[in-house]
């Protein structure tokens, strides 16, 4: 009986090292989110959904601030605004920093909510999503998150890196699309049609989120400068932006008035190549980071 | 009545590898089986025939590899305990003719409804036409024990007729040992009698695992179409491979251990002790690596 607990002892011991060893060389090419939960604390922050993920690039802002910025959106289901997103920012965020930069991009999306009653935070699903199941958000290896979150299998930990995502270590995800601009459009006119069919219908303006914008805001301000931020999106898709809530500018008036300033970059939406139609091409990303820094730099003379 | 029950640890031992060997089939095997053969099931309608077919050998090891994953957890999890429970699946895809297969798979359902139902209807007792009608009694109802769908019924039909020339002929007794007992390869005629038997089972897991009937037959003519030639379309190729190769890893073993009461119940035993011991933690980290998505035990809806 002894010598089988043994047994059993070394061979777990030494499958739980190996198991943990895998583990530990996850990195960038794991998945869309694992590094955001590996670093320290920071203090000039990068929040909202994908559209945020992708588009906006902290190295432009580190050249014009001088600062490490670091990307902390995720995606449309796992961080819209609301309590959860709220608690994984306390938890990122270095207070003990009072200076910091806070870019944080507003869109329809991000204070709408799908469901039966989108005013009611039980239903949210973003709380059983990473954000919400990671206790612990500024270690490295991350095991919580690997366990708790990561999608697939683990022997994926072992695949050739993609080319088409790679997730940078300051939060920025590169999408890199090789598809021509005939198929481009063709494919942003797929998914925006996917956008109207499945999600337009589903999802309404959550006052719930709107307030808890408001909370976030307000928390950040504590902290450094809050700017919102309108990215630009594809003509096509703002057009479905517009018809989930035709007066997104006014409901988050209150909002812009506890903030230090509103960008709003749909007016220059034409201007910029997008992947899919939501999400900005990497190079127009960089020239939407670079001008988005200018105009902090602009308001921060002014005042 | 009462008796003290004493550790065995050779029993115990034995019971450990049984499990190990279980988790590989229902976590490597049968969980990644799963997704291909629940994608191109889902979508046969767009696919080309070889690729249907692919479809049905996934299948056919996602219900092998996580019915019998999942007896061998619980027959080991007996051992370990000291109680020892009949083998349920005697690596029935080794089986030369369909009698064979059932006698090797689930073992014990097929008893329960041979001593319950196909003994007390006569068996194999009387006339033609009696022999016809109790065969095709015990299949069909097998096949609605499994559920209340039309999908069922023609699967036990299937396998009746499949098992019924058998019985008139009088072969169904002829292969009651085991496939090229004592020898490493099958000679050409049981490789060829072992791959007809499986080709036929895999055909009928179609009507098992089809939707509805029409998407049953659908599925039939899509493989034998013209299509059937044609590369399999598959979204992840390397991933269906790597698959294809862990299967074919899974079937070796159980080849080298058709004798045996389980895969690892012998295997390795003249191998030097470090390798053998090597070879259990590669395949816990296997099973490690592999494990992910949860997927429900298939027969737990039976």
């Amino acid at each position: 009986m002894k010598r089988i607990v043994i047994h059993i002892l070394i061979y777990s011991s030494l499958l739980t090292v190996g198991f943990f060893a895998l583990l530990a060389t996850a990195d960038g090419a794991t998945d869309p989110f694992y590094l955001r939960f590996t670093t320290p604390q920071k203090s000039n922050l990068i929040l909202g959904t994908s559209r945020a993920a992708q588009g906006l690039q902290p190295s432009v802002f580190k050249k014009n601030f001088e600062k490490e910025f670091f990307n902390y959106a995720f995606t449309l289901p796992h961080s819209p605004f609301g309590e959860t997103y709220l608690n994984s920012i306390k938890m990122k965020l270095d207070t003990t920093v009072r200076d910091g930069i806070f870019i944080v991009t507003v869109d329809p999306w991000s204070i709408a909510s799908s469901g039966e009653n989108p005013n009611d935070p039980l239903l949210f699903q973003e709380r059983h999503l990473c954000l919400g199941t990671t206790s612990n958000v500024n270690t490295k290896p991350n095991f919580e998150y690997l366990i708790e979150n990561f999608k697939g299998k683990y022997y994926k930990l072992f695949k050739p890196k993609s080319e088409d995502m790679f997730l940078h270590k300051d939060g920025w995800l590169e999408v890199n699309h090789q598809i021509n601009s005939i198929d481009r459009l063709k494919y942003i006119e797929l998914r925006v049609a996917e956008y109207k069919k499945e999600k337009l219908p589903l999802f309404n303006f959550s006052e719930t989120r709107l307030n808890q914008l408001a909370k976030t805001v307000t928390y950040l301000k504590k902290y450094g400068r809050v700017y919102l931020v309108r990215l630009p999106v594809h003509k096509l898709m703002y057009k479905v932006d517009q018809t989930l809530i035709p007066d997104f500018n006014e409901k988050i008036n209150p909002i812009i008035l506890l903030s230090d300033g509103y960008f709003d970059l749909t007016p220059l939406n034409s201007n910029f190549e997008y992947t899919d139609g939501n999400h900005l091409e990497k190079n127009s990303g960089a020239i939407v980071s670079l001008k988005i820094a200018q105009s902090i730099q602009n308001l921060s003379k002014i005042e | 009545m009462f008796k003290k029950r004493k550790f065995e640890e050779s029993k115990a031992v034995d019971g450990l590898r049984q499990i190990l060997w279980g988790l590989f089939k229902k976590v490597v095997i049968a969980d990644n089986c799963a997704i291909f053969a629940n994608q191109i099931f889902e979508n046969s309608a767009e696919l080309n025939g070889s690729t249907l077919v692919l479809g049905t050998v996934f299948f056919a090891f996602q219900i092998y590899g996580d019915f019998s994953g999942y007896s061998d957890i619980a027959i080991g999890i007996s051992r370990l305990f000291g109680f020892h429970l009949k083998q349920n699946f005697a690596f029935p895809y080794f089986s030369r003719d369909i009698a064979e297969f059932w006698r090797r798979w689930h073992i014990s359902l097929s008893t329960w409804f041979r001593d319950y139902l196909y003994i007390p209807l006569g068996g194999s007792r009387g006339s033609t036409f009696l022999k016809v009608r109790n065969i095709f009694i015990i299949f069909i109802v097998s096949g609605f024990w499994h559920g209340a769908n039309w999908t069922f019924i023609v699967w036990g039909a299937l396998n009746a007729a499949f098992f019924l020339p058998l019985l008139l002929f009088g072969k169904n007794r002829t292969h009651l040992n085991i496939a090229a007992q004592g020898q490493l390869l099958p000679s050409f005629k049981t490789a060829i009698a072992i791959c007809s038997t499986f080709a036929l089972t895999c055909f009928a897991w179609i009507f098992f695992r089809a939707e509805n009937i029409e998407h049953a037959f659908k599925y039939v003519m899509g493989i034998f179409s013209a299509s059937l030639f044609e590369t399999p379309t598959l979204s992840d190729k390397p991933e269906a491979l790597l698959i294809l190769l862990l299967i074919l890893f899974g079937l070796l073993i159980e080849w080298k251990a058709r004798e045996n009461l389980h895969a690892l119940e012998y295997f390795g035993f003249k191998w030097p002790k470090i390798l053998r011991r090597g070879f259990y933690l590669m395949i816990g980290f296997l099973i490690l690596l592999f494990i992910g998505t949860k997927q429900e035990f298939i027969y737990f809806q039976f």
